[in-house]
């Protein structure tokens, strides 16, 4: 009777320790959650990042295609490209594409799509800021240039967009 | 007797280990409360886009003394930037996308932060 009795306390003991720690850890979220607060710089990165390719490539204003187009922005040694997409798409004055390469994980656009239409039908994220975190930092630019490629020399566009993706902290 | 001294020792047990988690929580609370990791993370984010903007051959201080609390450590490595704050250690830190190298030197009160 006493050894069946003391292990009925152990259990109730081991029931209230973990109601405590419950209560405990959702005190703790929820001080987290009114205490915590994301920092977003992305728009900011892919600004700068923009800046830094196009700097790489065409620093002079001139773009030349002659040498290897898909390893192009690889080449500007920009590091943990992972988390970023930059794609660049080379047209002429009369908007007849010439070139297009990208660098870094593509997949990322339709993130960024999502969010484009979630935003455009309604009020769906409104309240929800926490996800706010997770759309993609996003800067689109055109810059003028003059192309050289195989078939000469001549005045072109080249339209630059940069996805930058969160950030594991 | 026996059975008011084994109620009081049970009740001091639940009382310690009650007291053992609740003090965990209170020190996990206050590290939260207390914005420390607001402001490790504006520094990080902070010293990574400079790093970004910044050419070869540039170079910029960050004095300890810092309006985001007392700096105790900053260092480069992997691509990541990490800065100690009142402190509180980096963990993850923050990438930056740079392909310079960059380099970080304690000089007296301050850090200086080269990019070559």
């Amino acid at each position: 009777m006493e050894k069946r009795g003391m292990m009925a306390e152990g259990i109730n003991m081991m029931y209230r320790l973990f109601m405590v720690t419950v209560i405990a850890f959702i005190v703790f979220g929820a001080g987290s959650f009114v205490y915590g607060y994301y920092i977003d710089v992305r728009d900011a990165e892919a600004h700068i990042l923009a800046r830094g390719v196009v700097d790489c490539l065409a620093g002079d204003g001139v773009l030349d295609l002659r040498r290897d187009v898909d390893n192009m922005i690889q080449g500007c040694g920009i590091v943990d490209i992972d988390r970023a997409y930059v794609g660049v798409d080379v047209v002429d004055v009369r908007g007849r594409e010439i070139a297009s390469f990208s660098e870094g994980d593509s997949g990322s656009l339709w993130l960024k799509d999502l969010y484009g239409k979630v935003v455009a039908t309604g009020n769906a994220l409104a309240g929800t800021e926490g996800l706010g975190e997770y759309e993609p930092g996003y800067y689109k630019a055109n810059y003028s240039v003059v192309v050289l490629d195989s078939s000469g020399r001549f005045d072109g566009k080249m339209k630059l967009e940069v996805l930058v993706n969160y950030a594991d902290e | 007797m026996d059975k008011r001294g084994s109620v009081m020792n049970e009740f001091v047990v639940h009382v310690i280990l009650i007291a053992l988690i609740l003090a965990v929580f209170l020190f996990a609370s206050a590290e939260r409360v207390n914005g420390r990791n607001v402001m490790q993370q504006v520094l990080e984010k902070q010293l990574a886009l400079l790093i970004d903007s910044a050419e070869a051959g540039m170079s910029f201080e960050v004095w300890k003394g810092n309006i985001n609390g007392v700096i105790d450590d900053v260092d480069i490595d992997d691509g990541r930037v990490f800065v100690s704050v009142d402190g509180l250690r980096s963990v993850g830190g923050y990438p930056y996308f740079s392909r310079y190298s960059v380099e970080v030197e304690e000089v007296g009160d301050k850090f200086l932060v080269t990019v070559k």
